[in-house]
């Protein structure tokens, strides 16, 4: 496996970085859409991720890798055997690549051929949704996914659990995992439906002031003369960034909610005229994470404000060819409502 | 600094001992050139230079489970068990590999070979295999590209060297300038080469001059002008090997040409143009120390004669069409993408998938062993077993906006047309259909927009359709057979809308004839009228006259006068109409 460039090296970007970390405190925000043209070093940071992640406790030998503090609770086959006490173990959090071309099969899951034909059992082979399980899914080039991958994923997306009903198998297993998706929409648009699932959606550019790019230029230069070298600089603020991680999931619990913020939550969507209540309650979830992520004890205002264009920009009504004004709308709803609660 | 002027085939003999020299770390080269003596005598270069015995080459139409490796069937059958296979990617780990005809390659085989190049190893996920593999590439995307395709934007954003062998003719190959030998030495000393600072800076400006946003052109630069420093014997950077940087990666990637002191002999740019570029962010312009006007006007002065024109053209047609043929996909009964399973007779036709059977099969093995009283058989596979592969067989649908851009047509007009078209492609999006756009002024008409699915380019091309002029509708109209010829041609169907008030005043060569104009619209009409497509004319004169009617007849297609339509009402006429 190849060195992954460090995450808090990455020079800029701090949408998308915020937008991920928040992401990995609370993983039912419901996923992160990344857009943006070429060399905008999306894949990168993703890749810079999966390195920065925090290790969860999961139970041995469990293929879905559930939690062993909430046993018997989820789906899972494996750890509801009555059996066995389950042993803990941990792990990185898994992030897992779901490539174009994947086959159905290896998304989904499917009869593990081997044993069938070697011992004549039914099996079940688990596939790349059970190893995202408590981790992220990521899909790069999302927008050129085939049509029958992505209504396999909308699915499982929104319920969390994974039903596999195929070959004789009658298979649920849990499936709980945030779905990253990167792409550059000048190659095409998502579909709809798809664009929903995602929490959170960022816009990336390459910087256009010399300054920046020459420090682009240089940290990569360096990463790419020597990986490991360049990696230990960065350990000790990677960890410091993973030790922030870490504490704010476990401190997300305990994070207040003023009154005030989920009204100015539900005004904001009014005002902005979303559909639904995921927008909602995806604002009042992120304003929460930000706000354990900052070691704050209770979401403010300034919180909803920070993640609020991340979490609205795509959920306007569409009018499809006004794509480029989703984010000035969004700013001057913003600083309207902002403006009347100062008064 | 030198002031000869090497020449084009110097550069591309630098370019093939630059692409050994430094290989993946520039991830490999943009070919432009037609197949031919020329061409092969580069590869034998690049061969000569490399320890390979002979460079392997991805055909265009190779499919994705040979690309990236799957399942052995022989193996798989033979052991009852999946067994895999190296795809051709992970076969050329740390080896240089062609891409053949690179601007027709599938979407998805650009993204694997951008995986490859990124990442150096792929992932696979397919046919009940689960790996990673090795696939260290280094790619030469041979392009032989016309006007109209270009290697998918993604890739050749990868490869940092271009090589454009194009405007040299069999005597314009030169003595060879470097052996094996010299290659060997300059990797010796590459590791200890480094950039001065102001290099560096030079470098990251002059690729924001020229309009070269992805960073991966510029840190490809920096490795070239390191290279050329090794290749010339140098411990230091110098001048020299950043304007070799400039000519092999950044000015073949210019989308804007700055102004230099001296003008220079190019034809003015047209003035639609100028609307939709953006403004050059001031500060670069006034930080930009003389150092880099320095460097940027030697490299200019290197530069070949006539060079410059064709990167100006160039550039322009890169900012019309970024993206490239990404349309072009096959469907086929047994090609294209599969999408999917199901239980079928293969004597019917299709490709038998052998997972899914085995998968179908296996559960029944033990009775079926039974069944037989021979235990000793290790498989046995029935008809009903038999899964066959789903291949995308859904038409592609392209809808063709030609729209009358002339002075006569008015520009309020004008502005209703791209109203209704704005709004016809919000429901082209919903059906998922291609929409492309011609538009036609004075001396000639334009496809300002190849099909694409992109609301976004859409909108733009939309946004920068400028108004005024005469009518060439001959023009527009050969332009349109093209384009549906060409679309028919990737199984895809075309419907083409003409918006226009039928006022035809430029021929075919170019003349303003009012009389020579409709002569020439007419017959273009038939020729366009025999072809199986439906068309549309929507009249848009204030006050409908014969001659829109009789041009629609002419193209058998389907005549609506909207006299005061506004952009709705055209859009429902229309939508009634095509259904």
């Amino acid at each position: 496996m190849s060195t992954a460039y460090p995450f808090t090296a990455i020079v800029g970007q701090d949408d998308m970085k915020r937008a991920l970390t928040i992401a990995a405190v609370d993983p039912g925000i419901g996923g992160v859409l990344v857009l943006g043209e070429r060399g905008t070093g999306k894949s990168t940071i993703i890749r810079a991720l999966a390195a920065l992640l925090p290790k969860i406790d999961i139970v041995k030998g469990c293929p879905y890798q559930c939690d062993p503090d909430q046993p018997r609770q989820g789906l899972c086959e494996f750890c509801a055997k009555p059996s066995a006490t389950p042993i803990t173990t941990t792990m990185t959090i898994p992030v897992v690549d779901l490539p174009l071309g994947s086959t159905e099969d290896r998304v989904v899951g499917a009869l593990d051929i081997e044993r069938a034909l070697v011992n004549g059992e039914k099996a079940f082979q688990p596939g790349l949704l059970a190893q995202a399980n408590r981790g992220f899914l990521y899909v790069d080039e999302v927008n050129l996914l085939e049509d029958h991958i992505v209504d396999a994923l909308l699915d499982v997306a929104a319920s969390g659990e994974n039903v596999v009903e195929r070959e004789g198998l009658s298979i649920r297993h849990p499936a709980k995992f945030v779905l990253v998706g990167s792409g550059n929409p000048e190659e095409g648009e998502l579909r709809p439906q798809l664009q929903d699932r995602f929490g959170l959606s960022v816009d990336v550019r390459t910087p256009s002031d010399v300054p920046t790019r020459v420090e682009i230029i240089r940290s990569r230069e360096a990463f790419d003369k020597d990986r490991g070298a360049f990696r230990k600089r960065w350990a000790r603020k990677e960890s410091t960034l993973r030790r922030r991680i870490q504490r704010a999931r476990e401190a997300l619990d305990s994070v207040d909610t003023p009154a005030n913020l989920l009204e100015t939550a539900a005004k904001l969507c009014i005002a902005l005229g979303t559909d639904g209540l995921r927008g909602e309650l995806t604002l009042v979830r992120s304003a929460r994470a930000l706000a354990a992520l900052n070691s704050d004890s209770t979401a403010t205002l300034e919180h909803l404000k920070t993640i609020a264009p991340s979490v609205l920009r795509h959920r306007l009504r569409r009018d499809p060819l006004d794509e480029s004004s989703a984010d000035i709308r969004v700013e001057r709803v913003i600083a309207e409502l902002f403006n009347d609660c100062d008064d | 600094m030198t002031t000869d002027i090497p020449s084009l085939w110097a550069d591309a003999e630098w370019a093939a001992a630059l692409l050994n020299l430094l290989g993946d770390r520039i991830g490999g080269v943009h070919l432009r050139a037609s197949p031919g003596p020329v061409r092969d005598y580069w590869l034998d270069r690049v061969e000569h230079f490399s320890e390979q015995s002979h460079l392997r080459k991805i055909p265009a139409n190779i499919p994705e489970a040979r690309l990236l490796g799957g399942i052995d069937l022989g193996a798989t059958l033979q052991q009852g068990k999946p067994i895999a296979e190296t795809g051709m990617l992970g076969e050329c780990h740390e080896r240089i590999v062609i891409a053949a005809m690179a601007e027709r390659l599938p979407r998805n085989t650009v993204h694997h070979l951008c995986v490859a190049l990124d990442e150096g190893q792929l992932s696979i996920a397919r046919d009940g295999i689960d790996t990673q593999t090795a696939a260290r590439i280094t790619l030469i995307a041979a392009d032989e590209g016309t006007e109209e395709e270009f290697v998918h934007s993604a890739l050749s954003d990868r490869l940092g060297i271009t090589v454009n062998l194009q405007p040299i003719g069999i005597h314009g190959v030169e003595d060879d300038i470097f052996e094996r030998t010299h290659i060997e030495r300059a990797r010796a000393l590459l590791d200890d080469i480094d950039l001065t600072e102001e290099h560096r800076v030079a470098i990251a400006t002059l690729s924001l001059t020229l309009g070269v946003d992805s960073p991966r052109a510029a840190l490809a630069a920096i490795q070239v002008a390191c290279g050329a420093a090794a290749l010339a014997g140098r411990r230091e950077v110098d001048d020299s090997d950043i304007a070799c940087a400039l000519r092999l990666c950044l000015l073949p990637k210019a989308v804007k040409l700055p102004e230099l002191a001296e003008p220079e002999p190019t034809p003015e740019p047209e003035p639609e143009n100028d609307q939709h570029e953006e403004p050059e962010p001031p500060q670069t312009t006034e930080q930009m120390p003389s150092d880099e006007d320095r460097l940027l006007e030697a490299a200019m002065a290197q530069l070949p004669e006539g060079l410059l024109q064709q990167l100006q053209t160039r550039a322009a047609k890169v900012r019309q069409s970024s993206s490239g043929t990404s349309g072009a996909q096959h469907r086929h009964q047994q090609r294209g993408r599969p999408t999917g399973v199901f239980r079928g007779d293969h004597r019917r036709g299709g490709r038998v998938n052998i997972l899914a059977t085995l998968r179908a099969a296996a559960p029944w093995q033990p009775l079926r062993r039974q069944e037989r009283g021979d235990p000793l058989r290790k498989l046995e596979i029935r008809r009903e077993d038999i899964h066959l592969t789903r291949y995308q067989q859904r038409r592609e649908s392209l809808t063709l906006f030609v729209v009358d851009a002339s002075g006569s047509a008015a520009m309020q007009r004008l502005a209703e047309a791209k109203g209704a078209v704005e709004l016809l492609l919000a429901d082209c999006y919903v059906r998922r259909d291609q929409v492309a756009l011609i538009a036609f002024r004075d001396e000639r008409a334009e496809l300002l927009l190849p099909p694409t699915r992109s609301l976004v380019r859409a909108k733009k091309a939309l946004a920068a359709l400028p108004g005024g002029g005469a009518t060439p509708m001959a023009a527009a109209l050969e332009l349109t057979r093209d384009i549906i010829e060409r679309a028919s041609k990737q199984g895809t169907t075309t419907q083409y809308i003409l918006l226009t008030d039928g006022a035809a005043n430029v021929a075919l060569d170019g003349t303003r004839n009012r009389e020579a104009g409709t002569r020439d619209a007419l017959t273009a009409a038939r020729r366009l009228g025999g072809q199986p497509v439906s068309g549309l004319v929507i009249d848009t004169a204030q006050r409908p006259q014969p001659r829109a009617r009789d041009l629609a007849d002419t193209l058998r297609g389907t005549y609506i006068a909207l006299p005061k339509a506004d952009a709705r009402t055209l859009n429902r006429t229309i939508r009634a109409v095509s259904g």
